[in-house]
């Protein structure tokens, strides 16, 4: 048995309104070399000016690590030639970064410590059109702010990186920093790895660029076992960078340590270092949402279940979809209730998460039904009809034929009558309890084309009767 | 020169197109190598405040002023080159900050001019385009790099004209041609759009004739600008400046001595006496690193000049060779675009920056502390005194055809890099010629934002 030593790098694009160094839109679905101006296209004589939203994001990122903020950070220029880097170096931050430290507790106990978290900008993207035989480069994407988060060493397996990614992408979320969106490719990672018998550390590879947890799950399982069996046989790990193909779930060598480019490191003279006070600091942490697991207390709080408050809590949506449906003025219903709708009629329609009605109108639904106007059987026709739509509930209900259901007083009122005009089935209910209730209920429904609430109607009618 | 002349076309004895035509002939009869082109698109300029004038709408400070840009300043929808074959055919897709300036003040912007290719020499003759020859002499070199805005002033081509300085390259060719050349404390003026070498160091500086002139052009330009982070509002400060009287001149004993030699020693030496005869208090004064200024900012500029080049690689615009693979496309365009000096400095520069340390004297961090350390020298000495003196140059105009050693002309920025380094504002002003009657420049350094002193200073020597 060897030890397995797995470090992680995870580049996380920040949600800000614009770049970092420009004001151009950040992110957006625009045409190609849309969202693009002299500083992002490294025009001659272009300059940074950072975007206070970025560093403000990165601290919030920080402090929902747990980092420590530094009172100074620095970018410095980061030299190396490819087409999608437009100036022919990245800003980035080397030996300041905003955060330092920090980290996550994983559910068997460990920590995985943090190095760090820095700031840096994305490169653009380059589009191989294989027919044509031709690279485009798209240079939207340069220029996203683009946070690197650092581990140490701390990681031993493929299924404790996954429980820590899984987290880290939960925090990014919930603290609104980043979208988070493996699918844009605004979740990177890049897996270092090695493998040891004794305690020393054993050479380590480093794999860039994975997409997906998935991925990242079975590219570490494949190196375990590559670098196992070159260990078994007394052979030597290389020390290299290797590239993960995830069709045919095999790292290949892309480069040695001796070819690994010198990045020429130095401040970036376009700009002073960045001073954060600890009153930044502060009016940060102010504004930093609850993380999954505060608002998981909550809800348990609010009396929902650990299972039910879990799964609440799984994407930043439903939390905030739950508790805006249960700010609704216009009802009061126990959270527990609400829960149930969310987790069954919700989640039911909603495919990764979309959930494509809002708060309001789902409680526009929950309205009509716990006032009768409608059934709670006919609820789900209702929420299909305006799901992925504006419409207004209660107007939709009405187009469907599906009000009229009878209030409470109504009902009430019939079913009073009903008891007054059918004194046999009263006298039954005595000696055939089943029977009588079957033929007030058949009353009802006659009486009310159907309409009734059958749970209320048959509370009703026991109360009636005594 | 610019206030009679704006007096002229407001007063409406002539208009602003008749005003400029001399301008724009001469710039096109141009035979020192100094304009590189001249912008067809100053007619419609023209018009446009000619159109002003006649509505009788408010005029800018520039009205009418005929300006010439170093070939490094982006003018949108016009060509700009930094006088390097790597940016053949490159237009510019925006304008400067200081170009925005100036057109909202009226000015014409009539052409631009020769440079050192990508402001990296203090001679005048690195131009992809050919060197510049002096204002004064076909068989001197016009000093560098803004080697063409200078001359343009010198001969009358425009009234002002724009350059960079980064090592002394306003001041410079400004003290060989006989005019004005202000480079302003760090920050006072945007860099945006200005093609950039040593970021740190360098500024956007002007070139006149008179003093009054190169202020008045200097104020339209300066100003903190969004686009430049290292651009600042300068601090409110009053500028003390009752006559010589009591003005503390500093002397700098480390630049003083390596110019003990020099023939034109006493002619500077005969500067200080009559200041001293006017009142004014000569202190000698000690900057420890200032010698070190030349080697510091030959390993600081270089390493800004390696990265900030590395955006010419062929793939966006300018020069592009035709290549199989991507290492190629990088090696042929830059290896058939860049000259030879600006390879040599980015090699050089790559150098001081590499993780190998083999053969490289410095590394990045000691020459930042440096540059560092003779900033806090100058802040120091400037509470000692009101105001530096010096020469502009060891000499004058250096001679056609003689071969220079690069770390001769390396040399050349002795004088002028310190207030690169320290940030300080300096103006070089005519003082003098040689007995053939090319001319020697004086530079007058003040402390941080203290242009107004500068000037007032500049002001009392120049009458």
């Amino acid at each position: 048995m060897y030890k397995t030593t797995i470090g992680l790098e995870i580049h996380a694009e920040l949600n800000t309104f614009t770049k970092i160094f420009c004001r151009c839109l950040n992110g957006g679905d625009a045409e190609p070399n849309a969202n693009v101006c002299p500083t992002c296209l490294g025009m001659p004589g272009a300059l940074p000016v950072v975007s206070r939203a970025a560093i403000e994001k990165t601290i919030m990122a920080g402090l929902a690590f747990g980092c420590t903020i530094n009172d100074l950070a620095v970018f410095e220029r980061k030299n190396y030639f490819y087409p999608d880097l437009p100036k022919g170096y990245q800003t980035t931050q080397n030996d300041f970064p905003i955060c330092l430290g920090g980290g996550i507790t994983l559910s068997n106990g460990k920590v995985i410590r943090l190095n760090r978290i820095h700031l840096e900008e994305d490169a653009g993207k380059l589009l191989h059109d294989e027919v044509r035989g031709e690279t485009l480069i798209d240079y939207n994407r340069g220029g996203t702010p683009l946070i690197e988060i650092v581990t140490e060493a701390d990681i031993s397996s493929a299924e404790e990186a996954i429980e820590f990614l899984e987290e880290v992408r939960s925090r990014l979320v919930f603290s609104g920093v980043s979208n988070a969106r493996m699918e844009e490719g605004e979740l990177r990672f890049d897996v270092n790895i090695s493998l040891s018998k004794t305690k020393k550390l054993g050479n380590r590879i480093e794999m860039k660029n994975l997409n997906s947890f998935k991925t990242v799950a079975r590219a570490i399982e494949f190196e375990i076992k590559r670098q196992a069996a070159l260990l078994d046989n007394d052979r030597e790990i290389v020390v290299e960078t290797r590239k993960w193909n995830d069709t045919k779930e095999i790292s290949t060598s892309m480069r040695s340590k001796e070819d690994s480019a010198d990045y020429r490191y130095f401040p970036d003279p376009d700009q002073y270092p960045i001073k954060i006070t600890r009153a930044d600091v502060a009016a940060v942490k102010k504004n930093l949402p609850k993380l999954a697991h505060e608002l998981r207390a909550y809800f348990i709080k609010l009396g929902l279940s650990d299972y039910d408050a879990e799964i609440l809590t799984r994407e930043k949506c439903l939390a905030e979809f739950f508790m805006d449906c249960c700010a609704d003025k216009r009802i009061t219903i126990a959270p527990t209730e609400i829960a149930k709708w969310i987790l069954g009629d919700i989640l039911s329609r909603a495919v990764n998460f979309e959930i494509l009605v809002t708060p309001h109108q789902l409680m526009s639904v929950v309205c009509l039904v716990n006032s009768g106007k409608i059934t709670r059987k006919n609820a789900p026709a209702l929420l299909d009809a305006i799901w992925s739509t504006e419409k207004d509930a209660a107007a939709e209900a009405k187009n469907l034929g599906l009000l009229g259901g009878v209030s409470e007083d109504d009902l009430v009122k019939i079913i009073m009558g009903i008891i007054a005009a059918n004194p046999q089935a009263v006298e039954d209910y005595a000696t055939k309890p089943d029977k009588a209730l079957t033929f007030l209920m058949g009353q009802v429904m006659k009486q009310t084309q159907g309409k009734a609430d059958v749970v209320k109607a048959r509370e009703f009618i026991l109360q009636g009767l005594g | 020169m610019i206030k009679e002349y704006i007096y002229k076309i407001k007063s409406k004895q002539i208009t602003v197109t008749e005003a400029v035509k001399p301008f724009i002939e001469k710039c096109k009869a141009d035979k020192k190598g100094a304009i590189l082109e001249v912008f067809d698109s100053w007619k419609e300029l023209a018009k446009g405040v000619d159109e002003k004038i006649q509505k009788g709408e408010p005029l800018g400070r520039l009205a009418g002023v005929p300006i010439i840009l170093k070939d490094n300043i982006l003018y949108k929808g016009h060509r700009a080159g930094a006088a390097s074959k790597i940016l053949d055919g490159f237009i510019a897709p925006y304008s400067a900050t200081v170009v925005k300036k100036l057109l909202a003040e009226d000015a014409i912007i009539i052409a631009r001019a020769d440079m050192d290719e990508f402001a990296m020499g203090g001679i005048g003759r690195y131009a992809y385009q050919g060197p510049t020859k002096n204002a004064h002499s076909d068989n001197h070199h016009a000093g560098g790099s803004s080697s063409g805005s200078a001359v343009s002033v010198a001969l009358d081509y425009c009234l002002a004209s724009l350059g960079s300085d980064t090592a002394g390259s306003v001041r410079y060719p400004a003290a060989l041609n006989g005019i004005v050349g202000v480079k302003p404390t760090y920050g006072a003026v945007s860099r945006y759009g200005a093609v950039a070498f040593g970021s740190n160091l360098e500024q956007i500086g002007v070139f006149a004739k008179t003093i009054t002139d190169t202020k008045l052009v200097l104020d339209v330009i300066s100003g903190k600008c969004e686009f430049d982070a290292t651009s600042k509002r300068p601090p409110i400060q009053a500028a003390k400046f009752d006559g010589l009287e009591g003005l503390r001149i500093g002397r700098v004993k480390e630049l003083y001595e390596a110019f003990l030699d020099s023939p034109f020693a006493p002619l500077y030496d005969g500067i200080l006496d009559n200041l001293k005869k006017a009142g004014a208090k000569i202190v000698d004064i000690s900057i420890p690193n200032v010698t070190k200024s030349i080697n510091c900012y030959y390993a600081l500029a270089p390493t800004q000049a390696a990265s900030n080049l590395a955006r010419f690689d062929g793939v966006r615009y300018g020069r592009s060779v035709d290549a199989d693979t991507l290492a190629e496309l990088y090696e042929k365009t830059r290896s058939e675009g860049f000259g030879t000096e600006v390879k040599r400095r980015i090699l050089l520069g790559n150098l001081m920056l590499s993780a190998r340390p083999e053969g490289r004297e410095f590394n990045e961090k000691e020459i930042s502390n440096m540059k560092h350390q003779i900033a806090t020298e100058f802040t120091s000495a400037f509470k000692k005194v009101d105001v530096m003196i010096m020469p502009t140059g060891a000499g004058t105009a250096p001679q056609i055809g003689q071969p220079i050693d690069p770390v001769d002309d390396y040399l050349v920025d002795l004088f002028t890099v310190p207030a690169n380094l320290s940030g300080s504002p300096a103006v070089s002003i005519p003082c003098g010629a040689d007995e053939n009657g090319m001319p020697l420049g004086l530079q007058i350094v003040t402390d941080l934002w203290n242009e107004e002193l500068m000037f007032k200073i500049a002001e009392v020597l120049s009458v």
